[in-house]
């Protein structure tokens, strides 16, 4: 599937059709689904009414934005109307939604053909997303839980898919799969007509096949909205404005310590090279430590619990043996600890937050990297990590470097930043300051146009439909 | 065993889950009282961190940094 800025040009030129790329997309996912398990719906005639109505404004020559006549897909805790919104789970009733999530009014309105739902980790509490696969290598997670996003997108189903974050779920299949995920600034893309999993961590977001399709995506994705009091009123940039700037004169700071520790020697290596190159590119490279993220888990799951249990509270009581016995457990305790648990880990996200805060004022950084992650993909049936002689579960694993960055709202995006020794992706995470996701996608993007893996595609992918069609 | 009886760790937790009308077969009040024990360790982490009385108001979350160190801190 071409990626986005060439889809916009290659449609507003005429050299093809919002049709063709629908009917590109649909065949892909026919082809390939039956091994990745992407989509838990394909919307076939609604994706092909859409791409004609596409063909027909690029026709009369209007222009509705850079997704306009681009096949999407949406996570399946996202109101699509006239589809059902499952989150995942059996609990939840197959009754089609009456009406759009914001974020989907808005993809309509810039004329975005939607092809179907993703897969999610049940209730978007997890970084499995079974069954989905990983296109890199079927026996791998893709993570989650935006797992069938970053399927989708990794392999060249669609060009653009919406995950949610909530404590890296944009993010941790963004790095799995070797795609870009970009989780904006908490406020920054409205999250009415979603699922929620907990309400003052979850940001929504796109996950892409490059840094430009990403600043594509949240320009069409953000703004305010009455629907949604977090939404923020501040002006939407024109985030791909900054994106060939490149990083000469910028101060980048680059993590050691807390929360990267342990991590996989692949991965290690992958993140210094990521920091010499943007080096290379003119960027100021700054060695900074935040020992206070030591406690993000704590912090992150504290609050967490809680709110998805005050969320689930009516499925808990009523149906609770339809809901996956881990997940039950969260929100059992969610409704069980003591309040001071819940403001103690607020206090905790506030102390954390500042801390990022000053390390950004006393640095004078522009942007902060970090490894997306301290691991590859793991096996499906793996519960733990092996890191040296200790073990740490698959899921504190991936969540300990992408949750400081919901707990502090700040923008963070990962992209593909080389593959392991069994040629799995790894991920670089640039965060940047609050609302300033443009620097973010400005550092991505440089990045992107000398990493040595921005051309490489996993072994299930769309092409391989082309070529065998 | 009453409802009001603190003896039995998990026969308070069983007497909690009554009263939250969440006393089902799938919910486990041992297991239950292990998983609270765990997450309760993981807060005291957490003690270190933050004040033990007071502090700043964290329930009005508004990821902007205040203005009181400039909106943007690289000004």
């Amino acid at each position: 599937m071409t990626a986005i800025p060439e889809a916009a040009r290659a449609l507003r030129s005429g050299r093809t059709t919002s049709r063709a790329l629908t009917e590109a997309s649909l065949a892909a996912a026919a082809a390939l689904d039956a091994d990745l398990s992407a989509f838990v719906v394909v919307d076939t005639d609604g994706a092909l009414a859409a791409a004609d109505a596409a063909d027909a404004a690029i026709a009369a020559g209007r222009d509705l934005g850079p997704l306009m006549g681009v096949p999407v897909g949406i996570k399946d805790i996202v109101d699509v109307a006239g589809l059902p919104t499952r989150c995942g789970s059996p609990a939840y009733p197959a009754t089609p939604a009456a009406t759009d999530a914001t974020l989907v009014r808005r993809l309509r309105h810039g004329g975005a053909v939607i092809v179907g739902k993703t897969t999610t980790h049940e209730l978007a509490c997890g970084v499995y997303s079974p069954p989905v696969s990983n296109p890199w290598d079927l026996s791998r997670v893709p993570g989650g839980s935006s797992g069938g996003s970053g399927a989708a997108v990794a392999a060249g189903i669609v060009p653009m898919a919406i995950g949610s974050d909530t404590g890296g779920s944009i993010r941790i299949p963004a790095s799995l799969c070797g795609t870009v995920g970009l989780k904006a600034t908490y406020g920054r893309v409205s999250r009415a007509g979603v699922a929620a999993l907990a309400w003052s961590l979850d940001h929504l977001g796109p996950l892409t096949a490059t840094v430009a399709g990403s600043a594509a995506a949240l320009e069409v994705l953000a703004g305010p909205d009455p629907l949604d009091p977090s939404a923020s009123a501040r002006p939407v940039p024109q985030f791909s404005r900054s994106l060939d700037r490149g990083v000469d004169g910028l101060r980048i700071g680059v993590l050691s310590g807390a929360p990267l520790e342990p991590m996989q020697p692949d991965v290690a290596e992958a993140f210094a090279a990521a920091a010499d190159l943007l080096g290379g590119q003119g960027a100021a490279m700054v060695g900074v430590a935040v020992p206070e993220l030591e406690h993000g888990l704590a912090a992150e799951f504290g609050i967490v619990a809680p709110e998805a249990g005050a969320y689930h509270r009516e499925l808990l009581r009523g149906r609770p043996d339809q809901i996956d016995p881990g997940i039950r457990a969260l929100l059992v305790a969610g409704l069980m600890m003591e309040p001071e648990h819940y403001f103690k880990a607020l206090q905790a996200r506030r102390a954390i937050a500042d801390a990022l805060r000053r390390v950004f004022a006393h640095d004078r950084l522009d942007a902060l990297i970090t490894p997306t992650l301290p691991a590859t993909a793991a096996p499906k049936d793996a519960d733990d990590f092996r890191f040296g002689d200790s073990a740490e579960p698959v899921t504190l694993a991936y969540v300990r470097t992408t949750g400081p960055f919901n707990l502090s709202g700040l923008p963070a995006l990962s992209v593909p930043a080389g593959l392991d020794r069994d040629g799995l992706p790894i991920g670089l995470q640039i965060a940047a300051p609050p609302f300033d996701e443009e620097t973010a996608l400005r550092v991505g993007a440089s990045f992107e146009s000398a990493a040595p893996v921005s051309q490489r595609r996993p072994p299930t992918h769309a092409a391989g439909v082309a070529a065998d069609g | 065993m009453t409802d009001g009886d603190a003896g039995d760790p998990v026969e308070t937790v069983a007497a909690r889950l009554r009263g939250l009308g969440l006393d089902h077969p799938a919910i486990d009040p041992a297991e239950t009282a292990a998983d609270l024990a765990g997450r309760t360790a993981a807060s005291a982490s957490l003690d270190g961190l933050v004040s033990q009385s007071g502090g700043p108001d964290p329930t009005a979350f508004d990821p902007s940094w205040p203005a009181d160190n400039s909106e943007d801190p690289r000004s």
